[in-house]
């Protein structure tokens, strides 16, 4: 479809073929640019916060017992609830007169209106996606750290180490393999991401948040150009496919090195 | 006997955070749907207020439970489908080798990263060719599609984790292909199949794009459609919101109280082999 003209009126019939001009036309435009930047912005926040949170979460609630794993049941039901509920709840909590800012109200500090103008409505929703991407990196991390043999941390112990070297020393190095494929699958989840924009600003204000994929919705959906809609769902796909084959490509090095 | 670092109050600290973090929102979340909208507008985040169920009799008398029905039915298809599929297909992938399986793992991969809006289009055209636009089973289908690979990439390693003796010896005592499926290698990988179970469940529950754009008869919107119609709107009834948000996490939560150790257990199995 992106390499043809289709608009409302041709949809259900053949599609004329018009090649790779739609593709040339629809990433030159400023909009494309603007959504390319925001997505890498976007990108950036749910994979960093996401994995470091993760990191985090997990090592904290390694040692098990009641409280921690309360922790961890009601993370994980976070990751669980569909974006639509999330997006739905976060919206509604980062409101103008909502929780968050309330909440920072009583500690004086001045009302951030997260969702209402410049770049901060993107990084609120990045953060809100990260929010449910980290109990997702718990579970992986905390599966690797339950992997982490006993007698190396006892040795560890024995030898006189503080528990943040045998972290910093011992026990990240163990995790890196899983760091990296952690990293392969949220890049692929944040870059497809759609939900959350599409619920907490639909892209807005004006095309502040707009991603790839919402602007791919948008143009076909908002404004029936199918065509270009389909070109930049396709151009994000191989985006995509280029940054996980590199990715995956490195791993496989790293692992036989 | 070491088994884990301690990190003393730092530990205790970061736990409560997390619980401020994760817990906080959802006590709002409820309260919220137990406030009329009067006191909302007064103080939106306000936690001292009269309770009232106004908002949950408005809701049902608006159709809620209908709604509801849809979900289920919907979500309820979409899991039984897509495991009939998945299940063999990633038993499957998970035992015969070669170039064309590369092929098909790569392929499911490429499909799992297709952001849902590229396959709009293409599924409207399908389904419109189907004569299945505005129908349930149309949702179903295109929700199928959505999550099939996604389920399959699940569930491999489940399969992947069973010893190839186990169904040699089926083999060796007469089973056929099947019967060894059925009888052996089913049995063993229930977790793994009960795990893409719950998150396709979940997954299907929550989608709206494809309701939205493919179902026209509001009789039949899932209650994800009630919720997805509303955002856009100016002046959002918070509290009919937070309500519908609610009622539509109760199925999840109790589907979840059930299966939480299978997730836990599975999810990182499935997503990181």
């Amino acid at each position: 479809m992106s390499v043809s003209q289709v608009t409302s009126d041709n949809i259900f019939q053949a599609w004329p073929f018009i090649g790779a001009d739609g593709l040339r036309t629809v990433v030159g435009t400023a909009d494309f640019r603007e959504a390319a930047v925001n997505t890498v912005v976007y990108v950036a926040l749910v994979v960093g916060v996401g994995l470091l949170g993760g990191l985090a979460s997990a090592v904290t609630l390694w040692r098990g017992g009641r409280v921690a794993g309360f922790t961890l049941a009601l993370m994980v039901f976070g990751w669980a609830l569909p974006g639509l509920i999330n997006g739905t709840a976060w919206r509604f909590l980062l409101d103008k007169r909502g929780m968050v800012d309330s909440l920072l109200g009583l500690v004086h500090v001045p009302p951030v209106y997260w969702l209402v103008d410049g770049r901060l409505p993107l990084i609120s929703v990045a953060l809100v996606n990260a929010w449910v991407a980290v109990p997702f990196a718990t579970l992986v991390y905390r599966a690797a750290l339950l992997d982490v043999p006993t007698d190396i941390l006892a040795s560890a112990d024995v030898d006189g180490a503080r528990p943040w070297q045998t972290l910093r020393h011992i026990v990240l190095p163990l995790l890196h393999p899983c760091t990296l494929v952690l990293a392969v699958v949220s890049l692929v989840y944040a870059f497809k991401s759609f939900d959350f924009i599409y619920i907490m600003t639909f892209g807005g204000p004006g095309t502040a948040s707009t991603t790839l994929p919402f602007l791919s919705y948008h143009l076909a959906f908002e404004i029936y150009r199918y065509s270009q809609g389909a070109a930049v769902a396709l151009v994000t796909l191989l985006v995509v496919l280029v940054l996980a084959i590199v990715y995956t490509r490195q791993v496989r090095r790293e692992e036989r090195a | 006997m070491t088994r884990s670092l301690s990190f003393g109050w730092i530990s205790r600290a970061a736990i409560a955070m997390l619980l401020v973090i994760y817990g906080v929102p959802f006590v709002w979340l409820v309260a919220t749907s137990f406030k009329s909208d009067t006191e909302i507008f007064a103080n939106e985040a306000g936690l001292i207020f009269q309770p009232t169920l106004d908002t949950y009799r408005e809701i049902v008398n608006a159709g809620l439970l209908q709604a509801c029905v849809n979900s289920a039915i919907i979500a309820a298809g979409t899991t039984a489908l897509t495991l009939a599929l998945a299940t063999p297909a990633a038993y499957a992938l998970a035992r015969v080798r070669g170039a064309l399986v590369s092929a098909g793992l790569g392929a499911l991969i490429i499909l799992q990263i297709t952001p849902q809006p590229a396959s709009l289009i293409p599924l409207y055209r399908v389904l419109g060719g189907w004569s299945l636009l505005g129908t349930q089973l149309g949702v179903v289908l295109a929700d199928t599609a959505l999550l099939l690979p996604f389920c399959v990439l699940i569930m491999r390693p489940f399969f992947l984790a069973i010893p190839r003796e186990v169904e040699e010896a089926g083999v060796v005592d007469g089973a056929s292909r099947w019967r060894v499926f059925w009888q052996i290698v089913l049995p063993i990988t229930l977790n793994g199949v009960a795990t893409g179970a719950t998150i396709i469940f979940f997954i299907a529950w929550g989608e709206f794009l494809y309701a939205i754009t493919f179902l026209t008869d509001a009789t039949q919107y899932p209650i994800s459609v009630l919720i997805a119609s509303q955002i856009g709107q100016y002046g959002i009834l918070w509290s009919r919101m937070m309500a519908i948000a609610v009622v539509a996490s109760l199925p999840i939560l109790a589907i979840y109280a059930f299966t939480y150790r299978l997730l836990r257990d599975g999810l990182a199995l499935g997503s990181v082999r």
